[in-house]
Parts: structure tokens; sequence; C-alpha cells
């Protein structure tokens, strides 16, 4: 038994070697990143993103000048991204030098993941607007790359609008009252995907309330604050009053054939949603009047925007790669880097938001997403839109275990909406999972 | 090898396949025993029918679907044709899109699944003889850690295999999706399961009698035996390698290495993230992708003669 | 070659019957060898996670620090009634899904075997279209045959996205998708049937169903106690579907609905390894049981 066990020992380690050998002599395997740090050669970059156009950006990039040189990994997704990412940190080999996000700031900061930029990015702030760059510190160190949310606004059916006299729903208020009357004739207010609780983020942000704030050495977490009730409130009175629909995301075919079919008043949306309904909602195109989101206060209409996802150089990075991945988001920041990321297919870019007025011209960008025939008013539609991009609000803290707690919120949240809690138990339970779990992980906290 | 013992092969050949029908030649014996006469061949072509519905039906929608546009898909019939015929535009899209990746794609696929499956077919075929007919020492060993191996959530190896294969080197390189592949533990348990009944022990013993060396009597007897087995296993290898896209999501860098599937998944997750709706690209190019499966599927019919296997010494 | 018969002549009784085990065994040598490292080692290094815990302090900033705590994980584990319930849904599952599973797929390697094979070869491909198409158009496929608005079913008036259908709709997309693969493994133990038997079983009078049922299907047991023991796997690690319907159904299906979607919300999702691996440990023994139960039915069957 025991000669047998050697045996396996060493035909394992035997066969480990030959594998290390002659997957060597394949060659193949040479690791370019992060690697080359020469005075006299180009600074070699690797870019990690799951946008395929990249490549073209980073080759008008390289062809712009001559003392970065960038390499561009493709990922196939989101998902794919996240688990190459870990994998790399986890092996401590093969990290890019910048990698397009995936989990919120805060994440990235409490996994260790992302290096402290403050100093090497100064020299690009000036690309972005005040909204962006919150989103990219926490606690007044940058760990990533401003960005903003894509601002929300909303649409009302022409139709609909007609048919019970009623103007733009300015506030809530005004959306339940819309939403009572039509629900009389069967036509629901909104729509409540029970898989998708950003609408409770985006009312809770919109309201004023902090679900995670630093203080001092620890998290204050507050998901039952005043502002964060009055949203579950405003929601808590569309399921009661049975005015919401509830189609999921998932099942595209139902989703737009129900918003199509005259029977959803009122949503609110994105600016890049609006190809896929135009697309797919022939019978309404031209039916949807734009406006600006509603207002849950009497502080007036405020536009939401969760940012989820910020890039991040990954944690080890040196000074020098730093200034030359700055040196390549600075490009696309420009025009010309944007008009290099445009899809060779369908001869689109998206609006990029969150970049200063000072350096890009925006409106162009506006213009050209917005499709023919689909807004009641197309003027309208650009001025929303545009309101909508440069007022969309910055910070809000998602907190060191995101990754846990938000599978919680999207089940306590689809419970809620299936009647099954109310909106304020599903609050309370999904704090005090996070509660739970912070103190499972040893990170201090304080409730309220 | 001496001449007694090729005649020692060939007379247990011929003795063993006397009966009946079945020839001095096993590739061509065949036979008919098993069919349904009578009556009952009705009833089994009548249920077959309804089976062959049922499993087929479903693939239907996405036959009338790749011939529709974006536009028409959700908001016709997916039933039955409606709209402009779109098929041809749908194909000059999917092979055109990310300058036309797609067949690099699907090469990739095509040559990666037929390498690994028949590697895996001969390695697994041997070792699965091995553990059926013969009682050696550390034979329990091998089954014990393929059964273990069964029982282990395959998504939690992901990540050691990744730290481990990295450090030797298989990472962004072929061999990465070639090498591991051909150790699958569960077609060698299938080889084995089949060699117990395929490969009658009575007959090894009868070579054995006439001089024949185990080798032997692997190369010139037992693996004929085995072709059946043999096949479905590479078949059942080649869709699995067809499909995976998780293997090479986590090891090849480059996307023009990536399999179709891979591909597809990224697509259609890019597709419903962003404002470009990519459905009609993905659902084209994952009928597309059924096509070489399938004509694999009827080239191997060969290998699933009905009878070829002797079991008469029983 | 030519030594090794000769000394397969000289050698007598247990010596000579070593030997020819020790020969046999090298059938087994490169499986074994790429076994033990592509995938065995790999198992082991994962279930080194389950003995540690990660664990950090302050704001919870920065990387955590690794500390050995032993069975601690797998203790918790055991405690753990969100994993026990959902065991308890994937085995009544399991129970019915099962059976079903593989009675469809004996009845389709039956009649397959028992048509002429014009008709076999036709069918087999067809009624294999399932085992093929990929897991991303099945699903978009069964979205649009289920979904409410586009259903071709809706005029029977059954809602498959309805929480209380949830099962039906999972276990038909299962058992759809599982149909061909099962029926393949099957039809091919199916293959080494002497024909002399059944023949002389027909000649005798016997019916085409009694000798499906007295010959035929006693030839299949092996194979479908493998095709059982993997459906019953599967089913323990139920996942795919459940995930799919997760957005569909989100108040019945929970982020830790089965065993199987805990340990991958723990493992990728909250990235907590250490607890995914013992949480994996426990559900790996249980199906370990399972699988032993199996086999102990068998040997029954067999005698």
């Amino acid at each position: 038994m025991k000669s047998w066990k050697t045996l396996k020992n060493v035909s394992a380690a035997i066969l480990a070697g030959a594998l290390t050998v002659s997957m060597a002599a394949c060659g193949n395997t040479a690791d370019t990143t992060a690697g080359d740090t020469k005075s006299d050669g180009p600074v070699e970059i690797e870019i990690w993103s799951w946008d395929k156009n990249g490549q073209n950006v980073v080759d008008a990039f390289n062809k712009s000048q001559d003392e970065v040189k960038a390499k561009f990994v493709l990922q196939a997704s989101n998902t794919a991204i996240q688990q190459n990412f870990r994998n790399a940190f986890k092996a401590e080999s093969g990290l890019p030098d910048y990698v397009q996000g995936f989990a919120p700031l805060t994440t990235n900061v409490a996994n260790g993941w992302a290096e402290d930029i403050s100093e090497s990015i100064k020299s690009i702030l000036g690309d972005y607007t005040d909204a962006a760059k919150s989103n990219a510190q926490l606690d007044g160190t940058y760990y990533g790359f401003p960005t903003v949310g894509s601002g929300q606004f909303s649409l009302i059916n022409t139709d609909v609008k007609a048919k019970y006299g009623v103007e733009d729903p300015k506030t809530w208020d005004e959306v339940l009252e819309l939403g009572k009357k039509a629900q009389a004739d069967g036509v629901k207010v909104f729509n409540l995907a029970g898989e998708d609780p950003s609408v409770l983020e985006a009312l809770a942000q919109e309201a004023g309330a902090n679900w995670f704030q630093i203080d001092g050495d620890q998290w204050k977490v507050n998901f039952l604050d005043k502002g964060t009730l009055k949203a579950a409130d405003v929601i808590q009175q569309m399921i009661d009053g049975d005015m919401v629909s509830n189609q999921t995301y998932k099942d595209r075919p139902s989703l737009y054939s129900f918003f199509d079919s005259g029977n959803l008043a009122f949503m609110t949306t994105q600016y890049w949603s609006i190809n896929g309904y135009k697309t797919n909602m022939p019978n309404t195109s031209g039916k949807w009047e734009p406006f600006e989101y509603p207002a849950i206060d009497d502080s007036g209409s405020k536009t939401p925007g969760i940012v989820s996802q910020v890039a991040f150089v990954p944690a080890g990075t040196d000074r020098t790669h730093q200034d030359a991945v700055m040196k390549y988001i600075h490009f696309t920041n420009t025009e010309e880097g944007i008009e290099a990321g445009r899809d060779p297919e369908t001869k689109t870019t998206g609006v990029p938001q969150g970049r200063s007025a000072d350096t890009i011209d925006i409106d162009k960008y506006i213009k050209a997403n917005i499709p023919e025939n689909f807004y009641s008013d197309d003027d309208k539609a650009f001025d929303v839109v545009k309101n909508a991009t440069e007022t969309v609000l910055g910070e809000f803290n998602l907190g060191p275990n995101y990754d846990a707690w938000f599978p919680e919120l999207q089940d306590q949240w689809g419970k809620a909406v299936a009647k099954q809690q109310t909106v304020k138990q599903a609050l309370e339970n999904t704090q005090q999972f996070v509660a739970d779990d912070l103190k499972s992980k040893g990170i201090n906290y304080t409730i309220g | 090898m001496s001449t007694t013992m090729s005649n020692a092969v060939t007379k247990t050949k011929s003795g063993l396949f006397h009966h009946g029908k079945r020839g001095g030649d096993i590739e061509t014996a065949e036979s008919t025993a098993g069919q349904a006469k009578g009556a009952a061949k009705y009833t089994v072509l009548a249920v077959l029918i309804f089976l062959a519905f049922y499993a087929v039906a479903p693939l239907w929608w996405l036959i009338v679907a790749i011939t529709k546009s974006t536009q028409t898909i959700y908001t016709t019939n997916g039933l039955w044709f409606a709209g402009k015929f779109n098929l041809f535009q749908n194909l000059h899209d999917l092979f055109t899109y990310q300058d036309g990746i797609y067949s690099t794609w699907l090469w990739n696929t095509i040559w990666l699944s037929s390498v690994t499956s028949a590697g895996a077919m001969v390695v697994t075929v041997a070792a699965g003889y091995a553990l059926a007919k013969y009682k050696f020492f550390g034979r329990g060993a091998i089954m014990t850690g393929i059964i273990i191996s069964f029982i282990i959530p395959g998504s939690l190896l992901t990540v050691p295999s990744f730290l481990l294969f990295n450090k030797v080197g298989l990472y962004d390189n072929w061999w990465v999706m070639i090498l591991p592949a051909m150790f699958t533990p569960f077609d060698t348990y299938l080889a084995k399961v089949y060699a117990e009944s395929a490969v009658p022990d009575e007959l090894m013993e009868a070579a054995r009698i006439d001089g024949a060396g185990e080798y032997r009597i692997f190369t010139t007897i037992s693996w004929r035996l085995m072709v059946t087995p043999a096949a479905t296993i590479f078949l059942l290898h080649f869709v699995q390698s067809w499909n995976s896209f998780m293997w090479p999501m986590i090891f090849l860098k480059d996307y023009h290495k990536w399999t179709v599937m891979l591909g597809l998944q990224s697509w259609l997750a890019r597709g419903t993230d962003s404002q470009y709706d990519l459905t009609m690209i993905v659902l084209t190019g994952a009928f597309i992708s059924m096509i070489p499966v399938i004509i694999l599927m009827i080239a191997m019919q060969r290998y699933w003669k009905s009878g070829m296997t002797v079991g008469s010494l029983k | 070659m030519s030594s090794s018969t000769s000394t397969v002549t000289r050698s007598k009784g247990l010596s000579w019957r070593t030997l020819q085990a020790m020969k046999g065994s090298t059938f087994a040598l490169p499986f074994v060898g790429g076994f033990i490292f592509f995938v065995f080692i790999p198992i082991g290094i994962a279930l080194v996670e389950s003995l540690y815990a990660e664990k950090k302090s302050g704001l919870g900033l920065g990387k955590a620090t690794r500390s050995f705590v032993g069975f601690d994980n797998i203790a918790q584990a055991l405690q753990d009634t969100t994993f026990w319930t959902g065991l308890g849904r994937v085995a009544v599952y399991a129970i019915i899904v099962v059976p079903l599973t593989q009675g469809l797929s004996m009845l389709m390697a039956l009649l397959i075997d028992a048509a002429s094979r014009k008709t076999a070869n036709r069918f087999r491909v067809l009624l294999l279209l399932p085992y093929m198409t990929p897991g991303i158009v099945s699903t978009i496929i069964w979205i649009y045959l289920y979904s409410p608005a586009t259903s071709p079913f809706k005029g029977l008036g059954v809602n498959f996205f309805d929480s209380n259908m949830v099962w039906v709709s999972m276990g038909q997309m299962a058992i759809w998708a599982g149909l061909g693969f099962n029926m393949l493994i099957q039809y091919g133990s199916l293959q080494s049937i002497p024909g002399e038997i059944i023949e002389a079983a027909r000649l005798d009078g016997a019916s085409e169903l009694r000798i499906a049922w007295s010959i035929k299907i006693p030839y299949m047991i092996s194979a479908v106690s493998l095709t059982t023991m993997f459906n019953i796997i599967g089913v323990l690690q139920l996942f795919n579907e459940p995930y799919f319907f997760r957005s569909i159904s989100p108040q019945t299906i929970t982020k830790d609905f089965t065993p199987a979607m805990q340990i991958y919300n723990e493992a990728f999702q909250a990235g907590n390894l250490n607890y995914a691996t013992a949480l994996s440990l426990v559900l790996a023994v249980i199906l370990g049981l399972a699988s032993a139960c199996v086999y102990a039915i068998q040997n029954k069957v067999d005698k």
C-alpha cells in the first residue's frame, strides 16, 4: 500500500513536471502584463473590458502617441470579467492595469482589489463632472474612475394621459392619483419587476437616503431612515392599490407586449433602453411623452442614478503604469476616443455621461440617441435626456458587502411585490441580514 | 508475433460468431432479433412519432424565429412565418458581425471538440476496459476517486483548477482546452459499465488459452467489441465539449480562441445589457452551431448497428 | 510481446493471475495519471478551503486575514436550516422527476431497439435533438413557450409562470433536455443482448412487451442505474432551471432555494468560498449516500 502511494506521488510529480516543461516549450504563455518598466520603450499596459469596440479605441490610442502601448483583452461578459479578475487576483498573476467596472466602488476596496490612485488621477480630473468624481472616492480617496449612473427620467403614454385628462405627474403623489383612476379600467400606472429592486433604491436616493455611511472606524447602516421609508410608502401604496404590473425583464416578449398594449400608463427609464422599446413596441411608438423624474418630496425633482459598477486600477499597479493608464483614459474622454468606440455595425455610440462640458459636446451624442418616432416630442426628449444626464445624483454608498446583501434585497423585494410582506418589512429584513453579515465578517457597524 | 498465435485468434473469432446469421466479420454482423414483429411494429412506430414530436416541436420555434427580424420576432406569432423572410439577412449579419468572428469560433469548436473527444475516447475506453476486466491492485481506489469526483459540485473546481493550471503554464493556451478534457471520469465510468457486458470474460479466457497476451487480446478482439460504447462516449463528449463555455471563458484570454458557445453567451449578455439587440444574431448563431453536431450524429449512425456484440458464450 | 506470452504460459496460479492483472492495469495508467493531476489535485485544493475562514476588521476595507478554523465551517453547514430546507425541496423534486426521466428514456431506448434499423436511425437523431440544443437556446425557447403573453398553450388557461406552477414548469424543461442523454447511454447497453435469446423467446410465443420486460430490461439495469445515479446527482445539484425561474417568480425562488444555488451564491456572489466549500462537502456526502442506495437497489435487482 505504501509503495503504491509513493508510486502515485512520484508519477504525479513527474507528470506535473513534464507538463510544465512541455507547456513552456510550446511557448505562447509569455506574460507581457505589467512587466516592462524600461525607460526607453513605451510603457505597456493591459486593459480588460467587455466592450467589443474597446479594441478599436485601444488601436486608435496606440496610434495617437508612442509613450504608452496598450493591449486590449476582450472579456465575454460582466460575469466573465468578474470571475477572471477574481481568479487572477487569487493567483497573483496576470492582472491587468485597468479593469472595466463590474462591482461597486466600496466592494472593490473592501476586497482589496482597487489601488489608491488619488495622486495619478489628478492629471485627468478636469475631464469629469463633480457628481462623477464623487462616485469614484471613498472617504476622500480615489479608488476608481469617475462615472455616473444613467440619469432616470419619466415616460407617460399620451393616450392614457388624454383619456384621464391629466398633466404629466410632477410628483409621485400625482403618479399615485393617476394610478387610482387608471386602475378602475385595468390600466396599470407602473411596472415593478419582482427581481429588480432598483426602483426602491432610486426612490430612496431621490428622497435623500444613505444606506451606508462611514462614521470613523465603523459603518453607519440605515435602511429605515425617513427618506427610504417615504420611498417604501409610495411603492407600498402602488402595490396595495393594485396599480402595478409585475413584468419581468427576463421575459422580454411579455414585457414589450404589455408595455405596448396601451395598458401601461407610466414608466421611468434611461436613454439606453429606448432603442429596445422603439424596436419592440410598434403600436405605442410616438405616444411616449418624456418628462423629468417625479419629485418625492417638496424639494422638487431630482435625477436618481445609482452606480454599481466602477472601473479601477488593480492593487499593486506601480505609479508608472498608473500614469500610463491615465493617459489612456484621458484619450477615451476625448472626442477622438469616443469616435473610435463607435460601433461599426450600428454606427452608434453611447452618451459620454459624467464628462465635463468643457471637453465634450454632449448634445450631439444625446441627439444621436433619440430614435425617430418613439417619443411624442423629440425636442422635449432632448431636453429631458440632457437634463437627466447633467443633473444625475452621485454618492450612494452600497457598503462593503453589497455582493452579499443585494441578492437578499432581491429576495425580500420579490416577496413584497407579491404582497407576501410589506416593503418596510423587506427593508427591515435586509437591514438585519446586513448586520448579521457584517458581524460574521468582523466588520464594525452601527444601525441607524 | 508467432503464426500459431494469429491462427489462434482467428480461430477464436470464427468460433465465436458461428451462431445464426452472425457472420465471421463482426464489423458487418447484424441482427434484427431485437426488432418488434407484427402489429407491435405499428405501436412502436406510433409511440416513437409521438415522442419525436415532443422532442422536436419546441425547436420549431427556433426555425421560425431565425427567418424573422428583431422587429417581428416578438410581435408576430412565433409558431409560423410572418413578415419579411429575413433568414439570409440574419445569416449575413451573423457571419459579418464583429469582423466575422463567428466562423473562427465555429472552426475552433469543431477541431477542439474533435480532438478532445477522440483523445478522451481512447484514454477512457482503455481505462474502462482495465477497470472492468482486470482485478488489479488499486482498482478500488480509482473507482472511489471517480465516484468522489462525481459528487463534488463542478463549479467549485474552477478556482483551484485555475490556480493549479496557471502555475504549470496551462493558461491562454490550446492545451488547457485539450488535456484536462481527456481524463473525464464520467466517460471512464461509462466505458467500464459497457465493457463489463460487451466483452465476455469467456472470450478473453479462450484467447488466453490460445496463447494471446493481454495487449494482443485488446488490439485484436476487445476493442472491436467496444465500438458502439466508444462511439457513444465520443458523441457524448463531443456534445459536452461543444456546449462548454465556462472553461474557455476562464482559461482563454484572446477572443479569437473562444468557442462558439462562449461567443454566443457573450453576445447574449451584451445584447441584454446594452442598447443594441443581438437576439437575432444569437438565435441564428445557435441554430448554425447545432448543424455540425447533427451531421456528426448522422455520420456516426453506422456505429449503432443493432446486435453487433457477442454474448452468446454466456 | 512474445516474451510476455511465454511468461504467461510459464507462470501458474495466483502469480499468473497477478501478472495478468498488472498488465491489464496498464490500460488505465494514462487515465489515472491525468485524472490525478487534472481532477483530483484541484478537488484537494478546494477541500482545504473548507478548513479556513476569512476575517476582517474595522471598516472591512482591504484584504481579509485568513485563519485556520478546522471543522467550524462544516459544523455551521450542518446546522444551516436554509441548506437543509433547500435539500428537502430538491429531494421531493427528485422523487418525481428522476423516475419520470428514467422511465421515459428507457421507453425511448426500447422503442428504438424494437424499430427497424432505418426507422431507428431516423428517430434516434430526432430524439437526441433536445440534448444537442445549447442551454442558452433552450432557455430562450422555453421563455417563449411558457410566457403568458406568447405561449401557444395560453388557451388552456395554464400559466407556466405562476408560482404554483414553477415546479411543473422546471420539471418539464429538465425532462425535455435530459431525454436524449439518458436514452443514448441506455440504448448502448441493449446492444449486448444475444439475438438468439430474443429469437427463442419469440418462438416460444412471448409477446413484445414480455420480451422487453423479461429480457431487455434486465440487460439495461447496470446502464439504467448509472443514468439514475447521475440523474439523482444532477437533480440534487439543481441549479439552471431555478436560477432561470428566479426572475420569473422571485417570491418563490430565493437566492438559496436549492443547495446548489446557495453554494453558488456564497462562492461567486458573496465571495465566501470557504463556507461554500463546506456546504459542498456536506452535499457531497449526501450525494454519496444517495448513490450508494442506488447501488444497493441495483444489486438486489440483479440477484
